[in-house]
């Protein structure tokens, strides 16, 4: 009995929205049409025959433009004018401004109707809660890498609408998606420079596990770089954070092919807050796809058996994963073997540990610290090693030679400089 | 490189160097064809108005970097023979199409058959090289109807969108749309919409930021994704 009352007061205070457009509730009189994939409305039932002629475009378009308040208030009443001289940027749940007054904050205005039920509504208003006023999350709110919440903002009748957060400037981690991508973004770099940015956003994930926030969207535009390879984190409303009452406030929003297969398997388990073990094989994926230029790491094809599957996020699900040592890779076709040869043999074994052998037992992932090493040890070689061509170039021209070890670096003998 | 479908006779071979897949590219594709009607009807405005709207529609997508190396766009027109003028093509390397000229009927079966083969061929491409794709984007504006065999073709496509592996669109111009048979074409699934007055640039603004909303999902929850609202191109107003 007891464990059933702790079930019910998690459920309570966690949102599950698995990203799906919530069904739409049947009136009176109802319109029934071919329906359009998993999105289809409950029996089929649409609300006009413009929908149901509609289909897809009627379930996954907006009916109309969502409004978004213009004239906010602070917790003094204070009004402030928005508009669309200040919008910086429009999603589905709301838009963003620039602070009129201080060009180091950013105004994040929700829409009408992005909270659709008192459950998720009040979930929201915990949370900002939580992120703006609790002691124990003051370090993070004065770290500008974070778009934290900084301050509440309101409508006329002091609802809660949005807040105002840091402003962080950058690149999504999309921009170095290829060789061509990077070269316009930041002219200068080469693997080096995306082995700084992965060092970069593992110590940064670390640091806020160790103050209690896990990030829980791995979407690569959450997350910007700029030219000094700092990483700058976007979307903090949907990290998981702890009331001061013991309470988990987790959004459930994540992004699907970057989250932990039990939580995509399973999705009840969505209903429990995530783990540390959650946030290893998030961390995982986006620093792969940082070395390996958005390639997934399930991104899986047997070109002998002709079998897998081309989708990543279906191989993630069925922990179809193509590392091994060697040529043990079933990488599609082009030149990821290559890129993957380059990096040193820690750093993947991190990533078979995490992707291969921690696909079912969450347990045996590389800690983040681990990670951090090894992806340090990855720099070091790039620096001093004589094939540093192809560590470092964008575009190697061949792949590193099975014959060749190299030198197992361990990152501690870095303190020792054994390695002049 | 293009070749012709003239009344579901032969198609020309395809090179195969001009597959213009990049496999070095790890971004999830969206192909996306665009099957135009050219046909007399749409001389002087329209079709000015047309090629303004691809322009801009070309413009914007590959500045967005995530549509840019998602996207892979065809256009295939149709007047007296169905013809591809802009092969599949990385949003990322297309800066301008041909200009389109209008004359002659309208070869929308031809056109939608070319359609099928291509959206067939493309598949087995990406699975032949392992790489993800979201759902192929068909969208078909006409000025008026068929006049060649239209219906096994429409039938091929109607059954990819009614068994929801494309997404599939219809666009109506002007006021002698063959409404009735556009309805036999277009799946009870698929929208089938009336373009207000001549407003392609809004329209593909529209498809534009749908675009940009998919190729930022995963492969997996694009069904999920929520796109922008039709008011901005479909409300005659304007914006």
């Amino acid at each position: 009995m007891g464990m059933i009352r702790t079930l019910i007061k998690k459920v309570n205070y966690l949102i599950f929205d698995n990203n799906s457009s919530s069904a739409t509730s049947a009136p009176a009189s109802a319109y029934t049409a071919q329906p359009y994939s998993a999105a289809a409305p409950a029996n089929n039932v649409y609300p006009t025959p413009a929908a149901a002629r509609d289909g897809w475009l009627a379930q996954m378009c907006f009916a109309e433009e969502d409004p978004v308040e213009q004239l906010v208030y602070n917790r003094r009443g204070e009004p402030l004018q928005l508009g669309s001289q200040f919008e910086l940027a429009s999603g589905g749940e709301g838009v963003v401004y620039t602070f009129p007054h201080d060009e180091k904050y950013l105004i994040k205005i929700y829409k009408k109707n992005a909270h659709s039920s008192a459950e998720k509504r009040t979930h929201f208003i915990e949370q900002m809660r939580t992120m703006i006023n609790e002691d124990k999350y003051r370090i993070c709110r004065k770290k500008t890498f974070l778009a934290w919440p900084q301050m509440p903002v309101y409508d006329a009748n002091h609802q809660l609408i949005g807040f105002v957060m840091n402003k962080c400037s950058g690149k999504s981690l999309g921009s170095l998606k290829s060789p061509a991508l990077i070269s316009r973004n930041f002219p200068h770099w080469d693997r080096l420079d995306l082995a700084k940015v992965a060092l970069d956003f593992v110590r940064k994930v670390s640091f806020l596990a160790e103050n209690g926030v896990y990030v829980n969207d791995f979407n690569p535009e959450n997350f910007l770089v700029d030219e000094a390879h700092n990483v700058s984190f976007i979307d903090c409303a949907s990290f998981q954070v702890q009331t001061p009452s013991g309470q988990y406030h987790t959004t459930g929003t994540f992004f699907a092919s970057h989250i932990a297969p039990e939580l995509v398997l399973h999705p009840q388990n969505l209903l429990y807050p995530r783990n540390i073990h959650h946030v290893e094989f998030g961390t995982a994926i986006v620093v792969f796809n940082i070395l390996m230029y958005g390639l997934h790491p399930y991104s899986y094809y047997d070109f002998n058996r002709k079998s897998g599957c081309a989708d990543p996020d279906t191989n993630l699900k069925k922990g179809r994963c193509p590392l091994g040592i060697g040529t043990d890779c079933k990488f599609p076709t082009g030149d990821w073997q290559k890129h993957w040869s380059w990096l040193t043999y820690d750093l993947k074994s991190s990533f078979i540990k995490t992707f291969r052998d921690g696909h079912r037992n969450p347990a045996v992932r590389e800690p983040l610290r681990e990670l951090e090493k090894n992806l340090q040890g990855l720099i070091h070689a790039m620096g001093h090693d004589h094939h540093n061509q192809g560590r470092r170039s964008l575009s190697p021209a061949v792949k590193k030679k099975s014959e060749y070890e190299g030198q197992r670096i361990k990152p501690e003998d870095l303190f020792q400089n054994k390695y002049q | 490189m293009s070749y012709n479908n003239h009344n579901n006779g032969d198609f020309a071979m395809r090179n195969n160097k001009f597959d213009n897949l990049d496999v070095n590219n790890s971004a999830p594709r969206c192909p996306v064809i665009l099957l135009l009607d050219i046909s007399g009807s749409m001389s002087g405005e329209p079709i000015r108005e047309l090629n303004a709207g691809l322009q801009q529609f070309i413009d914007e997508a590959s500045q967005d970097e995530a549509a840019s190396m998602s996207v892979e766009l065809e256009i295939i027109t149709f007047s007296d023979y169905a013809s591809i003028v802009q092969p599949f093509t990385q949003m990322s390397n297309l800066s301008s199409v041909p200009t389109l000229h209008a004359g002659g009927m309208t070869s929308m079966g031809a056109a939608l058959q070319l359609a099928n083969t291509e959206l067939r061929n493309r598949r087995q491409l990406y699975q032949r090289n392992g790489i993800p794709a979201y759902k192929p984007w068909v969208i078909l504006m006409t000025d008026g109807g068929p006049n060649d065999s239209w219906q096994n073709a429409a039938a091929e496509m109607r059954q990819r969108a009614e068994r929801c592996e494309i997404m599939y669109f219809g666009l109506e111009i002007g006021s002698n749309v063959d409404h009735q048979t556009m309805c036999q074409i277009i799946p009870q699934n698929s929208p089938l919409k009336q373009l207000p007055g001549l407003r392609f640039k809004p329209f593909f603004k529209w498809v534009t930021d749908s675009l940009k909303m998919v190729t930022r999902s995963a492969v997996s929850a694009q069904d999920s994704v929520r796109l922008p609202s039709t008011q901005s191109w479909l409300d005659p107003s304007g914006m």
